[in-house]
């Protein structure tokens, strides 16, 4: 199917149909998506995306590619790529993210850093985040998301998470065409085996949003996982195979009119220092 | 042996007890959470929680507290006040604020709330100085410098050709306070103060003495049989402020018990800058044995409206302290009012019961008659008024009994009356019964009330405090009233309720979360159809908040929060939305709180409060209507230990809209930012 002009406004009536993680079109990994990305409450690589405050837990470097596939449609697809490495001073994370194709792209390169104060993590990450549609030419902006962790006990764990925090725009004549976008939610783990996450996410111009994920751990090594999300009402699943230092995740979700998303990421952890 | 005690209680507790102003003024914001009137109604939240500040800032002396000033802290039960007078009979004075932990039934959280409220000095003032020099000498003093503005420009400040009126000064709010004192010996301050868009100008005719506020108190504590002399501006609070509340009532709030009752304390200092219902003048107070008489005359110029059909009459008494424009400065002052008044009151013996009774006359050297209107049929007119009446408070076992009744020139009768008891160890219960008649005039009294003043009300207030560990603690109350006749906007009798639930929880002593739910319903008048007669409807609201406190290390503190609300009227649901987050750092000299706030409500029926931080002395609790985003940054530094430097940024940016405000008010645009800086100077 070829992509025409159409399609692009296709694409931008789909803005209020998929508003998720922290941008229009990108994505937080498999392992999120199959919890109906309720994750702000979690920390692990992926935080890079989801609440950039978890990463500063990590103790090891490690590299993560994910690839995302919308309604069965090549040019509404997402890849990113990243990495966090543990410095002295904290954790540093970078990423990368592309969506589209070459009528209509979306392009994002971040630079995270994140470090723990007593039961608490912080972070934060600068983004610049460019539209380019062929014939109008590209634009782009510098975006600046924080976010937390904490620690409440060992077993209860809340996040939470502000995207655009300086409601920066593209067009310096719209009255905000980014949206800032505020999560906070809570991650309850009664047995290692099981995660139950609940998270709040209100974005300005639109009603707030509920999601609600679950986690099992089957085994020593798969995972499997489910999510829901409200307004509108969309379902996911997951599954997740975590071997020695590669962890790969797959995951579906489902929308009441468009259809399936297939989500897949491998996540590359190299050995660390003991 | 007590020595003993004091040192190990000391090593062993010492870490959580640094001592220092930062300190004070946290556990007073935490504290003012908790005891202010719940933040839903238009309440001026910013002038109660000064006088609640000023009052807080000076440190009870411990050893020589009365029952009544205990109370007043609105943190003690009575249990814990008793089990603190018998251990003072039994082991003498206090050495030191750290034995507050040897009391029995003062548990850590109490004393950590109280702790930066009162103090134990050994040392006792130099008394055989003179005073004057005791006042040039003493170090518990503060000059503070204020600059405010909002730097929008409001439609006041341009230069239009038209013929709406202007502001006569400048943008920018300016305040100078000074205040020097030693607890029970002696206090003097005076404040200046001028609002955005007052002149300062020097015009006596006029009533202008420089800035457009000015305020100034001397008290002297204990002179022989005096108990408290004091000149200049001061409030008084008597029984169960019926009749003398001393310029605030803490209405209803999430604590639901100590706040019910009132404290008999008498003669206060007036240095915030509320601009109206203090007096000024002079008051002293005498022990006579058992009894103990206060007296006071106040003689003082009140803003007012001039009634346009009878121009010798005044139609209202304006309390905004605002003169800005020509209209506003033409009614400064133009009202005098004198106030006389006295209360003895007697105690026995043993403290358990106390009786007094009250009497105050108001003379205005004008006529005040508002055009009449279906809804102020008995509300107050003339030149003339007058309370009298008797109070009472009385405690036996564990129940503690109070009330108040008085009567206005016009025959109408207030009366409060409750009950506060300690069920079990757990279980704390407070009642209070209030039938203020709709022709009672009460012009200094602020008792509990749904409404804003203590007229036209019938109510029954049931309180209830839940405590079993110190990890969890609720509170609730039920409140039903009855307005006995027609009010503003409601064009027949009408009836209502309000409950409200608290539940908190400690995690640990450094992370809480609490959630409150508040539910209430009044009438109001609904006319959809523009019929000719409205019809009452009863509105309900419901209001939900979930907080969670986290303090992760000693430099930094988190906050978040999500509030929501939803408004029935009609058949017609409106709702509410706000989420915020807060950090804060204390560094060194540095503290540096910032906030972000996402608010998206329907209608200004779901508009959502939030307490902010703001520099000493402000006190800022915004609404938020409509759509948008709220940030702002407050830095304080300090210089030395006689040097403090504030400053405080703050931005609200709303969607949808092209200007904020109406009229003078009006900015042009959809960002409103207010900017503070202000300097404190110790000498």
């Amino acid at each position: 199917m070829k992509i025409g002009y159409n399609h692009i406004i296709l694409i931008l009536f789909l803005l209020p149909y998929d508003v998720k993680a922290q941008n229009l079109f990108s994505s937080g990994g498999a392992k999120s998506e199959g919890m109906g990305n309720a994750s702000v409450t979690v920390d692990d690589t992926w935080s890079l995306y989801n609440n950039v405050g978890g990463i500063a837990r990590a103790e090891n470097v490690s590299i993560l590619l994910s690839y995302k596939n919308r309604f069965g449609l090549k040019e509404l697809s997402t890849i990113s790529a990243g990495g966090i490495v543990p410095v002295d001073i904290g954790v540093i994370g970078v990423s990368i993210t592309h969506f589209g194709s070459s009528i209509f792209s979306q392009n994002n390169v971040g630079i995270a850093y994140g470090n723990k104060f007593g039961n608490t993590s912080l972070g934060l990450k600068v983004n610049y985040l460019n539209y380019a549609i062929e014939g109008y030419g590209s634009k782009g902006t510098l975006i600046l998301e924080v976010g937390g962790i904490t620690e409440i006990t060992p077993q209860i764990w809340f996040g939470a998470h502000v995207y655009n925090i300086t409601q920066s725009k593209i067009l310096s004549d719209a009255d905000s065409d980014i949206p800032t976008i505020f999560k906070a939610g809570i991650s309850y783990q009664p047995i290692d085996a099981l995660m139950l996450n609940i998270e709040l996410q209100k974005e300005l111009d639109f009603d707030s949003h509920a999601k609600i994920g679950l986690e099992y751990r089957l085994k020593e090594k798969f995972f499997v996982r489910a999510g829901i999300q409200t307004n509108p009402l969309k379902n996911s699943f997951g599954l997740g195979y975590y071997a020695g230092r590669l962890a790969v995740d797959y995951a579906f979700g489902t929308h009441p009119v468009l259809g399936f998303s297939h989500h897949t990421s491998v996540v590359y952890t190299l050995p660390g220092k003991e | 042996m007590r020595k003993v005690i004091i040192f190990l209680l000391l090593t062993s507790y010492c870490t959580g007890f640094a001592q220092e102003n930062g300190k004070q003024e946290i556990a007073f914001e935490t504290l003012m959470e908790e005891l202010l009137p719940i933040l839903d109604d238009d309440i001026n939240y910013e002038e109660l929680y000064e006088i609640l500040f000023e009052y807080y800032s000076n440190p009870i002396e411990l050893n020589e507290a009365s029952q009544e000033e205990l109370l007043s802290l609105f943190v003690l039960s009575d249990v814990q006040i008793v089990a603190f007078f018998n251990y003072k009979k039994n082991h003498g004075k206090l050495l030191s604020t750290y034995e507050l932990q040897a009391i029995p039934t003062f548990d850590l959280v109490t004393i950590q709330k109280i702790r930066p409220f009162v103090t134990v000095n050994q040392f006792a003032s130099q008394h055989a100085q003179s005073l004057l020099h005791r006042i040039t000498h003493e170090k518990n003093n503060y000059l503070l410098l204020r600059y405010q503005r909002v730097l929008e420009e409001k439609k006041g400040f341009k230069s239009i050709d038209d013929a709406s009126p202007r502001y006569v000064g400048r943008s920018h709010k300016l305040l100078a306070k000074f205040r020097v004192n030693h607890n029970k010996d002696f206090s003097l301050g005076f404040t200046m103060e001028k609002d955005a868009g007052e002149q300062i100008q020097w015009n006596p005719s006029s009533k202008n003495y420089g800035a457009d506020f000015n305020a100034f108190h001397f008290t002297i504590y204990n002179k022989g049989k005096f108990k408290n002399i004091t000149i200049g501006d001061f409030n008084i609070q008597s029984g169960q402020g019926l009749v003398l509340s001393g310029g605030f009532s803490l209405g209803k709030s999430s604590e639901t018990i100590t706040t019910i009752r009132r404290s008999d304390i008498g003669i206060i200092p007036h240095t915030s800058v509320l601009e109206n219902g203090f007096f000024r003048g002079i008051a002293a107070t005498y022990s006579l044995r058992k009894l103990e008489v206060t007296s006071f005359y106040s003689n003082r110029n009140l803003d007012a409206t001039i009634n346009k059909e009878e121009p010798q009459k005044i139609s209202t008494i304006r309390t905004s302290g605002l003169h800005r424009t020509e209209t506003e400065l033409g009614g400064k002052g133009i009202l005098n009012e004198q106030v006389i008044g006295t209360k003895i009151k007697y105690k026995s013996d043993d403290g358990n019961l106390s009786v007094g009774i009250n009497g105050l006359y108001i003379l205005y050297d004008k006529v005040l008659f508002k055009n009449p209107t279906n809804y102020n049929q008995f509300e107050f007119a003339g030149d003339k008024n007058y309370n009298y009446g008797l109070y009472f408070n009385y405690s036996y076992q564990n129940f503690n009994f109070f009330g108040e009744t008085a009567f206005s020139k016009s025959g109408g009768n207030g009366t409060v009356a409750g009950v506060i008891a300690s069920l079990s160890s757990k279980i704390q219960t407070s009642l209070l019964y209030r039938n203020y008649a709709r022709n009672f005039h009460t012009f200094y009294g602020n008792s509990l009330a749904e409404n804003t003043r203590n007229i036209n009300e019938k109510g029954l207030y049931w309180g209830l405090k839940f405590a079993p560990n110190r990890k969890f603690i609720a509170t609730a109350y039920f409140d039903t009233f009855k307005f006995p006749w027609l009010r503003f906007r409601v064009d027949k009798p009408s009836h209502g309720y309000e409950f409200m639930l608290r539940a908190n929880y400690f995690f640990t002593k450094r992370t809480s979360l609490y959630f409150q739910f508040k539910e209430e319903s009044k009438g109001i008048n609904y006319n959809p159809n523009s019929n000719p007669i409205n019809v009452v409807e009863q509105w309900r609201k419901r209001s939900y908040l979930i907080n969670l406190n986290v303090e992760a290390n000693k430099i930094l503190t988190l906050k978040t929060r999500v509030q929501f609300s939803d408004y029935v009227l009609g058949g017609v649901k409106t709702n509410g939305f706000m989420i915020l987050q807060d950090l804060n750092l204390a560094y060194h000299k540095f503290r540096i709180s910032t906030r972000i706030a996402l608010f998206d409500t329907d209608d200004f029926n779901n508009r959502q409060y939030t307490y902010e931080r703001d520099i000493l002395y402000a006190f800022s609790i915004p609404f938020y209507s409509g759509q948008g985003i709220r940030n702002y940054i407050l830095l304080r530094y300090k210089a030395s230990g006689d040097l403090d430097f504030w400053l405080r940024y703050a931005r609200t940016r709303y969607r949808n809209i092209d200007n904020i405000g109406s009229g003078q008010e009006e900015i042009v645009g959809n960002t409103k930012t207010d900017f503070k800086f202000q300097v404190r100077y110790r000498f």
